[in-house]
């Protein structure tokens, strides 16, 4: 047997919302705010938040997840419950955090066997996203004219073209998008959050 | 080279990389470089996150969108069941105020009936039937003020409500009087101030001291008391005990 026709045997059998979840699977989608929306509102409540704040965490904590799936080659090797819970966790840990809140002790939540090995894996998908939140509000923070050529350029056009698309020579727009690049990295690496997160 | 225009240079180079702008040769070189040089490759695993960032948004919004549905149905604050329901919540704060407001009313009501048993004592008779020309009443009189004598104030009210329209209103006044202390030594001082009320000549002293004994057990101290206030200032029979009882009065 061919080790590629291995690897989908060794998927966890949750893999299955991980894929849903990828394709944007709207079956999928409706099963896990099924199976899963009345323990995480539970969980909230007891820690300090309300429905709503359920309902932005469960979303943001999909999204984190959606976010470390699409890397090639991940895989997911827990439940996917405990998965859920745990970057679930994570985000309303961060929320808090974000409130200013004194103290922050969040209650486990009952019937999820977490494993060392979903803990790590909620951990990566957490820091992928606030990576990720990072480069949003850095490239937010970029004039009209960079967002556009980094854009453009990230499209997968091939750069000649799209300096011809926008009425640039070559080497201006070659030299303008390195500018923009250098000063989205500025505004990222110069940041206050992006100097917490290497710290963790 | 000054450090500004070789980190410009190298950058230039790391997009031109990742976006498939060198040549077979270019590259080759350039790997070579990322594999020695730690703060390029630090860079060029930066410009990646980048480049699948952006991407990333366009996944997210579309990802949002069909989150909404579900998120608006399943994530709706659920009616509260049991205890929690408003209408329970309701009516238990309505039952703890009426708790502290009775509690409030029988403080005053048992201050106040402790102090009846002190002070307050019925007339020694009726004096409906100290007049003369209660012939025919008499039958009715001797029942009334044998349960009057005896203490039954309800059996003594009770008939004395049936004899009503025998008196002229000549003696409506000592009816009316009489009626007022029966319904008030039955716990009827809301009747007996009615009673009073009835009450046109004579009677001037007991009369406002009885009232305002009915009123003290009606729960209008504030009134009971001016009346009080008005026998203690002035010489009458009830002089001193209306000044001890304003003395102990909550």
């Amino acid at each position: 047997m061919r080790l590629t026709q291995i690897l989908p045997l060794l998927k966890h059998p949750d893999h299955k919302y991980i894929a849903g979840l990828l394709d944007g699977d709207a079956d999928v989608i409706e099963e896990i705010y099924a199976q899963h929306s009345q323990k995480i509102i539970g969980w909230v409540q007891k820690n300090g938040g309300n429905v709503e704040d359920a309902r932005d965490v469960f979303q943001d904590a999909l999204i984190t997840i959606v976010k470390q799936a699409e890397k090639p080659g991940w895989e997911l090797t827990c439940p996917f419950s405990a998965f859920l819970f745990l970057v679930c966790r994570g985000r309303w840990f961060n929320e808090l955090s974000r409130r200013k809140r004194q103290r922050v002790t969040l209650q486990d939540m009952a019937g999820f066997e977490i494993a060392e090995d979903a803990e790590k894996q909620a951990e990566h998908a957490l820091r992928e996203y606030q990576e990720y939140q990072l480069f949003q509000k850095a490239f937010n923070e970029l004039k009209d004219a960079c967002k556009e050529i980094l854009s453009k350029s990230w499209s997968g056009i091939p750069q000649k073209e799209l300096a011809e698309h926008l009425g640039y020579t070559y080497g201006y727009f070659r030299k303008k998008k390195t500018l923009c690049l250098a000063a989205l990295i500025e505004l990222i690496t110069g940041s206050e959050d992006f100097r917490k997160l290497k710290e963790e | 080279m000054d450090q500004h225009n070789f980190d410009e240079k190298k950058l230039a180079q790391l997009a031109d990389f990742l976006s498939g702008e060198m040549s077979a040769s270019e590259k080759e070189q350039f790997r070579s470089e990322l594999a020695s040089d730690k703060e390029l490759t630090e860079k060029f695993q930066l410009l990646k996150q980048f480049r699948s960032h952006h991407q990333f948004q366009e996944r997210e919004a579309k990802l949002r969108k069909a989150m909404h549905a579900p998120g608006q149905k399943y994530f709706r604050a659920r009616p509260r069941t049991g205890l929690f329901r408003r209408p329970v919540l309701i009516g238990v704060a309505a039952l703890i105020l009426l708790v502290i407001v009775f509690r409030f009313f029988f403080q005053d009501a048992n201050a106040i009936s402790s102090l009846a048993a002190e002070y307050l004592s019925p007339p020694a008779s009726l004096s409906t039937f100290r007049s003369d020309d209660a012939t025919e009443t008499e039958q009715a009189q001797r029942q009334i003020l044998e349960f009057y004598e005896a203490g039954n104030y309800q059996e003594a009210l009770a008939l004395m409500e049936k004899i009503q329209d025998r008196f002229t209103t000549e003696h409506s006044s000592e009816y009316f009087f009489d009626l007022g202390i029966l319904q008030l030594f039955a716990n009827q001082p809301t009747a007996a101030l009615g009673s009073f009320q009835q009450v046109k000549t004579g009677h001037s002293h007991d009369l406002r001291w009885y009232r305002a004994w009915a009123l003290l057990f009606a729960g209008e101290i504030d009134s009971g008391k001016a009346i009080l206030q008005e026998l203690a200032s002035n010489p009458n029979p009830f002089r001193d005990e209306a000044r001890q009882l304003l003395r102990d009065l909550p």
